[in-house]
């Protein structure tokens, strides 16, 4: 079952790669938004991956609980809950005011 | 008391400046009194260090006790401290004095003129500047006070500086041509500043002059082999001198200097500026003593100037530079007595022609003052019984400088003809005789001036002749007191076979003290330096004798041309004799040479160096630029405000950080 | 089979966030991007993280994945409207930067993720019941929450302002807040 850890660690570099290109390649603001939370998510897979495939000695070594990755895994998907509640309220408000919330549209930080 | 008390003589001017030009909106014309008692205040100061000199002489010379170090990098350091000997006092003494009695006349002269705050503010900073140079004890102090007259000249010569100088030039172009002429001299000056540094360690007179002191250590390290060092630093010295004295090749700015008003001009040619020049050479005897050979190019530059410039005064038709060119002239002599090693004889004429040229100028411009600004002397004539008082100081100082017995000129001027007489040089005798042909022009284009001003009929207007009046007491009583200084300074240097009274005190006071110092150094380490023979009492009086009868044939032939047979006579001789009067008229051509040839050929260098910096400098310099914008320009699409091609460099950012890590691993 | 369970996850999870950054559309990215978050999940019950892989269907694939969807309902997008800037070179950089991440990031994981030290959870069936008890004492719900309630406490409290300041926040931005609008204007009907 080593193969499970090594692949989930490929799979979430690859999400995380996948997400980074959606960031890039995607116009609506909302679409980006996903992209980013799919990067969360790839570093959530990580993190886990990395707290369940430690070794007990490792673990003494280290002096800290498997759980700690795991634990962290928590707190992002709660920084995401509340970050995706803002910044959603945020799209819904800049749409109001600007009518579209295609990110080409938006260049203000040129200025 | 001690000698901090000599700090006042800089601090009253200093302070008058700044109340002047500070507060000059407010005091209006008073900052001329303000000025002038500052002025006296620095005379009374001076009275007291005589006083003090008086009571102890050995008490009272040295270092001022206060003073501080000013820079300090090293090894090396500049201390701003002031000197008091027998030298500074007899330069404080004539500064202060005639200092005084021109800004007392300045007070009449400016009477009226919008700028007067200004031009007070200037001039009691030229006077601090010049008491700086003269109470410095080391050659950065010198140096300071040196470059400040300068500035204060070029700022007072050009105070009209929305006027028309002579139609060719503006005021403030005369004032330029002073700065930078001037600034030509300050190079060899600052050299051979460098030069005394880096052969002696320090710049402190005393530290290299006194017995034991560097130079005499220099000397007994390396005997007669580094002569060629002595003879570097007098002529390095000696070109400073040229530019702030005036001196061939470096004279043309002080003709031009007249664009100044008139008190600017007298201060400047009397008492300050240009005998900053000799008192240097004179404080810096040593390095001459050392080096006959630049001694004698002193001597033939100073014969050599006096000649020149006396002989180009003689064809001016303006009043104020007929007295510019008998300043050069005279220079010219302070430079000769030093070149044949009568150090102290030159402070005498520079002390003696203070009061004596300070006159002359301040009646100058009365005249000018009553002609309103009219300076040509061929629109002049008559004026002496409208001018009396102008008319007898003008002619006591004309006196004076042609060399008339028993005025204070003709004792200085003849101390230095004898001296070139005696020296024991080969030019010496042809040294002399220029000497004596330049007495002999001296005498005849002073009484010129005289003539052509003072005596026949009034050759102006006749609007401009019932305007004419004698000048107030402000501007009168000081020219009664420099003409009793231009009466009397002789008796301070007698001659040897002068009778009954003492003789020689001020030549001798400085031989003590100053200028004797560097034969003293020659004879210990058995250098080589000027000597001059000795004649009995006799000849030395023949020899007065006939010096005085060139200067009375010089003012006879003078009454022949300009008095009994004006104006058909120099009409005449300017005819039969065209050549030499274009000579003379044309300043020698040499002015013409410096615009034509030197600023000429610098501006074909400029233009030269322009073209360069044109093409080649600023062909690089706009192609960086260049290559700068076209970067920024692809640069600037990064910056498109869009965020997500600002998330591409994040990538990018991320792929570098990792390149690390993987290269790390 | 678990090979094949694990495989077929690995493959939808890729897919299915492929699809999410190619569609056109974003409804379908959204739907997409759930069926990423369950794949995930899916992973973490792979690795015997019942907790995580329960917290992220409850909170990604649940929560906030409705929150998106309502979102694009209320803004009624569909297809990506087209506009003159051409994204063509940042499209190429950004894929071209993606797959040196991929290898470099897959470089330096591998290497720090020592196979060799890496526990297995199934080792053989005969240790499998007893590994399997201590496991479940070791990263079980209890496991959890005694980290997460001792250790962690402070920043769980936290998370808590951060969620309460979360909600404010997004009520205060979306807010339909005409009165701030309004007032630069008001000055100016004055003056009319």
């Amino acid at each position: 079952m080593e193969y499970v850890y090594s692949g989930n660690i490929i799979l979430a570099v690859l999400l995380f790669a996948i997400g980074a290109l959606g960031v890039v390649w995607r116009r609506h603001a909302i679409a980006v938004f996903m992209c980013i939370e799919l990067m969360l998510n790839a570093a959530n897979l990580a993190f886990v991956t990395f707290a369940y495939s430690i070794n007990d000695s490792m673990a003494a070594a280290s002096g800290s609980k498997p759980l700690d990755g795991a634990i962290i895994a928590l707190f992002v998907m709660t920084v995401a809950a509340a970050e995706a509640g803002v910044g959603l309220a945020i799209f819904l408000r800049v749409y109001r005011q600007r009518g579209t919330i295609n990110l080409d549209e938006f260049t203000l930080l040129k200025d | 008391m001690n000698l901090n008390i000599a700090l006042g003589i800089l601090l009253l001017p200093a302070a008058s400046a700044i109340i002047c030009g500070l507060f000059g909106k407010y005091l209006k014309e008073k900052t001329g009194w303000v000025a002038t008692g500052a002025m006296l205040g620095t005379l009374a100061i001076t009275a007291i260090l005589w006083g003090l000199w008086i009571v102890d002489s050995q008490g009272n010379s040295g270092y001022v006790p206060w003073g501080f170090e000013w820079i300090k990098v090293g090894g090396f350091s500049i201390e701003a401290k002031f000197w008091v000997d027998e030298l500074t006092l007899i330069m404080l003494t004539f500064v202060s004095l005639v200092g005084s009695m021109v800004f007392i006349y300045a007070n009449g002269y400016m009477h009226g003129d919008p700028g007067t705050p200004r031009f007070f503010a200037y001039f009691s900073l030229f006077a601090t500047a010049m008491f700086l140079l003269v109470l410095g004890a080391n050659f950065p102090m010198l140096f300071i006070g040196w470059e400040g007259v300068g500035l204060c000249s070029y700022l007072l010569i050009g105070y009209y500086f929305d006027k028309d100088f002579d139609g060719k030039i503006t005021c403030a172009d005369a004032g330029r041509k002073a700065f930078i002429t001037n600034r030509v001299g300050d190079f060899g000056f600052l050299l051979g500043m460098l030069f005394v540094l880096y052969f002696f360690g320090t710049l402190d007179f005393h530290q290299l002059f006194k017995d034991g002191g560097a130079v005499a250590g220099f000397l007994g390290e390396n005997g007669t082999a580094m002569g060629w060092v002595f003879t570097a630093i007098a002529l390095l010295l000696f070109i400073g001198a040229t530019g702030k004295s005036a001196q061939i090749p470096l004279y043309i700015w002080l003709p031009d200097a007249m664009a100044g008003p008139t008190p600017v001009s007298a201060l400047i040619h009397a008492a300050t500026m240009v005998t900053a020049g000799v008192y240097m050479v004179a404080r810096c005897n040593v390095f001459y003593w050392l080096s006959p050979e630049a001694m004698t190019i002193v001597a033939i530059i100073g014969a050599l100037t006096a000649f020149v410039a006396a002989s180009i005064g003689i064809t001016q038709r303006d009043i104020k530079k007929v007295l510019a060119y008998s300043t050069v002239s005279q220079l010219g002599y302070m430079f000769l007595a030093c070149g044949v090693g009568a150090f102290s004889v030159a402070i005498f004429h520079v002390f003696t022609h203070a009061f004596f040229k300070g006159c002359l100028f301040l009646c100058a411009g009365s005249v000018i003052h009553a002609l309103h600004h009219e300076q040509d002397m061929t629109k002049m004539g008559g004026l002496k019984s409208e001018m009396p008082r102008t008319y007898w100081t003008y002619l006591i100082s004309t006196l004076a400088i042609s060399g008339i017995f028993p005025f204070a000129g003709f004792f200085s001027k003849d101390e230095i003809l004898l001296n070139t007489y005696l020296v024991d040089l080969n030019i010496g005798k042809t040294l002399w005789l220029i000497g004596v042909a330049t007495a002999l022009m001296t005498a005849f284009y002073m009484f010129r001036s005289v003539y052509l001003t003072f005596h026949g009929k009034f050759r102006g207007s006749e609007e401009k002749w019932m305007h004419v009046e004698e000048s107030p007491n402000v501007m009168t009583i000081p020219l009664i007191i420099l003409a009793i200084g231009a009466t009397t300074a002789g008796l301070l240097g007698l001659p040897a076979w002068f009778p009954a009274l003492p003789q020689h005190i001020l030549p001798h006071f400085l031989d003590h003290g100053v200028t004797l110092q560097g034969q003293h150094l020659a004879e210990q380490f058995g250098m080589s330096a000027i000597e001059r023979h000795h004649i009995s009492h006799s000849t030395e009086l023949g020899l007065a004798v006939f010096s005085l009868l060139v200067a009375v044939g010089g003012w006879a032939l003078a009454y022949f041309v300009y008095a009994k047979n004006y104006p058909a006579l120099p009409e005449k001789l300017r005819n039969n004799l065209r050549p030499l009067w274009n000579l003379s008229w044309n300043l020698w051509y040499y002015n013409m040479f410096c615009m034509k040839g030197v600023c000429g050929g610098l501006m074909a260098l400029y233009r030269f160096i322009l073209a360069i910096d044109q093409h080649i400098v600023d062909g690089v310099v706009n192609g960086a630029g260049r290559v700068a914008q076209a970067v920024g320009g692809e640069l600037r699409e990064m910056q498109n405000g869009s965020v997500q091609a600002y998330a591409v460099w994040v990538l990018v950012g991320a792929n570098i950080v990792m390149l690390f890590l993987v290269f790390a691993l | 089979m678990l090979i094949f369970t694990y495989s077929m996850i690995f493959a939808i999870t890729i897919v299915s966030a492929l699809i999410v950054i190619v569609s056109r559309n974003t409804f379908y990215s959204a739907i997409s991007l759930i069926v990423t978050m369950i794949a995930i999940a899916g992973n973490f019950l792979m690795m015997r993280a019942e907790l995580i892989a329960l917290v992220q269907l409850l909170v990604y694939a649940g929560a906030i994945m409705v929150l998106f969807l309502f979102v694009i309902m209320l803004l009624n997008l569909r297809e990506e409207e087209e506009t003159p800037r051409s994204l063509m070179p940042r499209k190429i950089a950004g894929l071209l930067l993606a797959m040196i991440f991929i290898v470099q990031a897959a470089y330096i994981t591998l290497s720090i993720f020592n196979i060799d030290s890496v526990r297995d959870p199934i080792v053989l069936t005969e240790e499998f019941n007893a590994s399997q008890e201590k496991r479940a004492e070791e990263t079980g719900v209890n496991a959890f929450a005694e980290t997460l309630f001792t250790k962690y406490m402070i920043p769980f409290e936290l998370t808590s302002v951060l969620l309460l300041a979360a909600i404010v926040g997004a009520v205060a931005v979306g807010l339909k807040e005409d009165k701030r609008q309004a007032a630069p204007d008001a000055p100016q009907a004055n003056l009319q």
